[in-house]
């Protein structure tokens, strides 16, 4: 069946030191403001867009690593997120808090967050999401398994939040394509 | 002896196929003629290979899976130089192809109903025939990888595996210059074209007791 | 949090702009055009001090980035499919942006060389009890980046430091198999484009901010074993080799 998320960190990941991951992430998200004349929204836009792009190859990764197969429900969904993808790739562990009354919708909060070390926002940045990259590769991987998402950044430390937190919520199940000509 | 290796993706496209030539007696070609096959975005393979009547579908030579049958011309061997004949990439979008796409897709519904609901669902591993057998795998994300082989061929599922998690990941997923999603039209869509990922799975296949 | 507007210690904030006449918003706060009496402990301030639980002093809350340990040797560490992902999505967004081969190589020079100065600072910084004094030789600060600098960055040093021999203001770094490129390959139709310009940047980032102005490339030269070897191509400008030879002479 599939493996857990520290199996897999400790035997078959190769590691590298977070700092480069970061200042890496911190030039592009300068280079887009300085791009976008500091347009915060589409700076978000693009990262969103980045990261999907990410994303529909990250799910190719985590599956071919951890043997997961699809998840029936939105809570297996959450877990295998948290326990097994964060800490494959980040090796991080966030929560998972509020769930919705329907069980569509939760909350993920990171107690760290390897992308935003050591950034300061400017105090005109007001609209900038820094971890936009996060949602896109949310709702990229998502969308490979035909789960149609929305991610979205509620609060963030380095607006001044004291957590950082990410709301998840599913719209719906994508049917699998069927070839032409067939119903 | 493995007769050709394709994969599918979740919009139902072939994204990459690739059929092998065996020597012997069960393949008879008209005579060979050098020509440079190029595949579909103009790069030249360098492969001699036999000289076909043009496909039109019905018209094949060979059957769906790229096993000939008998013909009438009795020819020597193909002269084959260079990598590892075949062809890479020209039945994408034949109708072999999409009929190879249908009975699968159709024995995959099937087999998930069949079998007891309350255990873990069920999944086509393979399905033969007289001539051949078809090994089929799906990953989670709707990609399908299928190999034709002869009958003698029990289990390739690790194969399938071996070919998803390794050479799939390693030169089609991390290879940031080559795409992932093919674009979703049945009759212009991309292919998988990265010479490392094509000369990595044939060296992997033809390395395999099964392959001939 | 507390409604009230934490006193920013930034010069953007506008401390810059008070005049004498200006009082102070929550009553205690430094003024510069008054000086430092304009926030000494005085009777009433103190009142003002002890009711205060806290007085936060940087924009954010309980966490601030400048309480944080820098020097800490707890490293954190991530798998190195996420920086290819990154980076992978880096170059198509860049090849996406530019238009041509040479302009999407500058794009990933530029993104290298914010890193590399950053990163210069980071290491020189962590080094404490070595960190005697600076380089100030072209040889010593190449050497220093071949080593200690790509050791931080991708875990062991580089392979090779040469000097050309025919041409005096180029110097070569070889890296067998760059971190950042291990999984790049680049299709025909992209022509000679080689993604360790990013890491080219690093280098340049790191060699400009020691006062060492250089243009650096990055060439492939693959080999039978390392087909992803690539060579690093450090051309110093001309003010750097007088300022060496007024220093005593290029070292060997």
């Amino acid at each position: 069946m599939s493996r857990s998320g520290e199996e897999v960190w400790k035997n078959s990941t190769e590691k590298i030191n977070s700092e480069l991951f970061t200042l890496t992430y911190g030039s592009v998200v300068a280079q887009l403001c300085s791009d976008y004349n500091n347009n915060y929204n589409l700076v978000n836009k693009q990262l969103d867009s980045m990261g999907y792009n990410i994303g529909i190859r990250l799910i190719e990764e985590f599956l071919a690593k951890t043997g997961a197969a699809r998840c029936h429900t939105m809570k297996e969904t959450a877990e295998i997120i948290l326990k097994v993808g964060f800490k494959m790739f980040l090796n991080i562990t966030p929560q998972v808090d509020n769930w919705s009354l329907d069980n569509r919708q939760f909350s993920l909060i990171l107690n760290e967050n390897p992308l935003a070390d050591f950034v300061e926002l400017p105090s005109d940045a007001k609209d900038l999401w820094y971890s936009q990259i996060l949602c896109g590769v949310l709702r990229g991987a998502l969308h490979m398994v035909q789960l149609d998402v929305s991610v979205w950044f509620v609060k963030d430390v380095l607006k001044g939040d004291d957590i950082t937190e990410l709301k998840l919520k599913l719209n719906k199940i994508l049917k699998d394509e069927v070839p032409a000509g067939e119903d | 002896m493995i007769y050709s290796f394709s994969i599918f993706d979740r919009h139902c496209n072939c994204i990459y196929n690739r059929r092998y030539i065996h020597d012997g007696p069960l393949l008879t070609q008209s005579k060979p003629s050098s020509v440079n096959l190029k595949n579909s975005i103009g790069d030249p393979l360098g492969v001699s290979i036999t000289s076909l009547p043009p496909d039109n579908g019905s018209g094949d030579n060979f059957s769906p899976l790229g096993i000939t049958t008998k013909s009438k011309e009795s020819g020597s061997s193909s002269a084959i130089n260079g990598p590892i004949p075949g062809y890479i990439n020209k039945y994408n979008d034949s109708n072999a192809s999409k009929l190879l796409f249908g009975i699968m897709y159709s024995l995959k519904n099937i087999t998930a109903k069949l079998g007891d609901l309350a255990s873990l669902f069920n999944t086509l591993k393979s399905f033969s025939t007289e001539n051949f057998r078809v090994h089929f795998m799906e990953s989670a994300t709707g990609l399908k990888f299928v190999l034709a082989t002869d009958n003698e061929v029990d289990n390739l599922q690790h194969i399938l595996k071996e070919l998803y998690t390794n050479y799939y990941l390693n030169h089609v997923v991390y290879n940031a210059l080559s795409p992932v999603e093919f674009g979703t039209d049945a009759n212009e869509h991309g292919k998988i074209s990265n010479s490392d990922f094509i000369n990595a799975t044939d060296s992997f296949l033809t390395s395999l007791s099964v392959f001939k | 949090m507390s409604e009230e507007e934490i006193i920013l210690p930034s010069i953007a904030s506008g401390v810059k702009s008070l005049t004498v006449n200006d009082r102070p918003m929550h009553e205690f706060g430094y003024n510069p055009s008054l000086g430092p009496h304009s926030n000494e402990i005085t009777e009433s301030s103190l009142n003002i001090l002890l009711n205060r639980k806290t007085i936060s002093l940087t924009p954010t809350s309980t966490h601030s980035i400048y309480d944080r340990n820098i020097l800490g040797t707890k490293k954190h560490e991530l798998s190195i499919s996420s920086l290819s992902f990154l980076f992978g999505e880096v170059v198509s967004w860049s090849h996406r942006s530019s238009k041509g081969i040479q302009d999407l190589e500058n794009r990933l020079n530029g993104l290298g060389y914010k890193i590399g100065q950053r990163t210069l600072e980071l290491v020189k910084l962590r080094e404490r009890f070595k960190n005697t004094k600076r380089e100030i030789r072209l040889v010593e600060m190449l050497q220093f980046i071949h080593s200690t600098l790509w050791k931080a960055l991708f875990g062991e040093s580089a392979n090779e430091l040469e000097r050309s021999q025919d041409i005096n203001n180029e110097y070569m770094i070889t890296d067998n198999c760059p971190l950042m490129a291990k999984f790049i390959n680049i299709p025909k139709d992209y022509g000679n484009l080689n993604c360790s310009a990013l890491t080219a940047g690093i280098i340049e980032g790191a060699l400009d901010s020691a006062g060492f102005y250089a243009h650096v490339s990055a060439h492939s030269v693959p080999t039978d074993y390392m087909p992803q070897r690539t060579v690093f191509l450090i051309k110093v400008e001309e003010e750097v080799l007088i300022r060496e030879d007024l220093r005593g002479g290029p070292m060997n």
